[in-house]
């Protein structure tokens, strides 16, 4: 969520809260309250969400690219550079700045940056052919199906929280039209109300309602994710 | 109330506190309501706080039984992943002790528990009743067949039983992964139901307003 979203979902609650209360100062605070809200809370839990969802593809991306690639160059260090030349991004940096290590030493030195226990179980593999030997085909062939288990289902639940959101989202847009038809459709009458204080304290819950509704659909999606184990 | 003791046990809660602390805030609310009922003379709160009492008493047991459930699907979770850590290990040439020895260190700490008491259990019995006992911790049947297939690994050490054990351990996986996606499909779709709500409060609003409007216009002839 850039600043830019941020900055439009506040300008649109506070065009609405003045557009259903007519009052300068409840448009204002609302406006403050979803900026604050976004900018404070929203902004920084779906950085976390988005990186330790980067962070899951990159390490499911290594694993099967290195498994691969060891299995075609036969040792760690060949590997290694195989799989080096085909990443980019943040790990690519990471990977970099390891240069100077031993491959063995910089692929345990990665676990760091995953922080996955999915990574830990393809490092115990990894020691395990430098020790005996063997296929890492065969080795890693469970491993590799545990990923792309895990893979499939962070894939699933990222498209239908998206899908969901949409839905969610044109629900409440469909009712904030009934407040833009009152507002403008009856406006002579709808002003008549406004001069009811009982009013526009029920317009602010309803606006406020809003708010809490998205922060408890956000609530279920990343915080499930951040309880989610690989 | 057994099975309110047997749901506290499963989820580590003294059940004597539990029922303790339910009947203590239904007390205080019967209390409360009768109270209010004649401090105020309208009796109708009375039989309003007992029916609060009830709902109350409902939805505690309610969420009591929620709670195990969640508590049983992250079991299951923690099951496969523990599994799946398992058969890395068994496809390695590790026999089934030091798999299960290894996978350790990849689990939660419930899980850990339960694979110690397996291996402990594993060194005092060989047959497959320790299998038989792990799984029984979990709700799905089919977590025995699993554990059953795992002990054939001991007992034929061939991968033929290996095979049987990953064929079944992939089709409950599998099957999981598709209740744990649907479960969390629902719990987003009954968010659906809040913009109907804020319509409803819309429509209260308008309602007032109205009302007070024509209210006015009465009083004015």
């Amino acid at each position: 969520m850039n600043t830019l979203t941020i900055a439009l979902l506040s300008l649109v609650m506070g065009a609405m809260a003045w557009v259903g209360t007519d009052n300068l100062w409840i448009a204002g605070a609302f406006f403050l309250l979803t900026a604050g809200y976004g900018a404070f809370y929203l902004n920084k839990a779906f950085q976390r969400h988005h990186e330790k969802v980067r962070k899951r593809h990159e390490c499911f991306q290594f694993i099967n690219s290195f498994i691969i690639a060891l299995s075609v160059k036969k040792t760690l260090g060949s590997a290694y550079q195989t799989v080096e030349s085909q990443t980019s991004g943040p790990l690519l940096s990471e990977m970099h700045a390891i240069d100077h290590m031993d491959t063995a030493s910089a692929l345990d030195f990665l676990l760091q940056y995953f922080n996955s226990p999915t990574y830990g179980l393809f490092l115990n593999v990894i020691h395990l052919y430098a020790d005996q030997g063997g296929d890492i085909l065969v080795m890693g062939e469970f491993l590799v199906n545990e990923i792309r288990r895990a893979e499939e289902k962070l894939t699933l639940s990222e498209s239908m929280a998206v899908h969901k959101l949409v839905n969610f989202a044109v629900l409440w847009l469909m009712t904030l039209v009934i407040l833009l038809f009152c507002r403008f459709g009856i406006s002579g009458f709808y002003h008549q109300m406004l001069e009811n204080n009982l009013f526009v304290l029920m317009i602010c819950f309803f606006l406020f309602f809003l708010l809490f509704s998205f922060h408890v659909f956000f609530q279920r999606y990343l915080g499930k994710e951040n309880k989610k184990n690989e | 109330m057994n099975k309110i003791k047997e749901q506290c046990l499963y989820l580590d809660r003294d059940p004597k506190k539990f029922l303790r602390q339910l009947a203590l805030l239904d007390g205080l609310m019967v209390f409360a309501a009768v109270l209010l009922g004649l401090y105020l003379k309208q009796m109708v709160l009375i039989p309003i706080g007992f029916a609060l009492v009830l709902v109350y008493s409902f939805l505690s047991l309610n969420s009591l039984q929620k709670e195990v459930e969640k508590r049983q699907d992250e079991h299951e979770t923690e099951f496969i992943a523990a599994l799946g850590v398992f058969r890395v290990y068994a496809a390695n040439k590790f026999n089934v002790y030091n798999a299960f020895a290894e996978t350790r260190d990849f689990v939660s700490p419930w899980m850990k528990e339960q694979i110690d008491i397996l291996l402990r259990d594993m060194d005092e019995d060989k047959s497959v009743t320790p299998f038989i006992h792990f799984a029984k911790k979990f709700r799905p049947l089919i977590i025995e067949q699993v554990m059953t297939s795992v002990f054939q690994i001991v007992d034929g050490g061939s991968l033929s039983p290996l095979m049987q054990f990953s064929i079944l351990f992939d089709h409950f996986a599998e099957n999981h992964l598709k209740e744990e996606m649907k479960k969390e499909e629902d719990q987003l779709e009954t968010m659906n139901v809040w913009p109907l709500l804020g319509a409803g409060l819309l429509a209260v609003a308008i309602i007032i307003g109205v009302v007070q409007i024509i209210g006015g216009v009465i009083n004015e002839l």
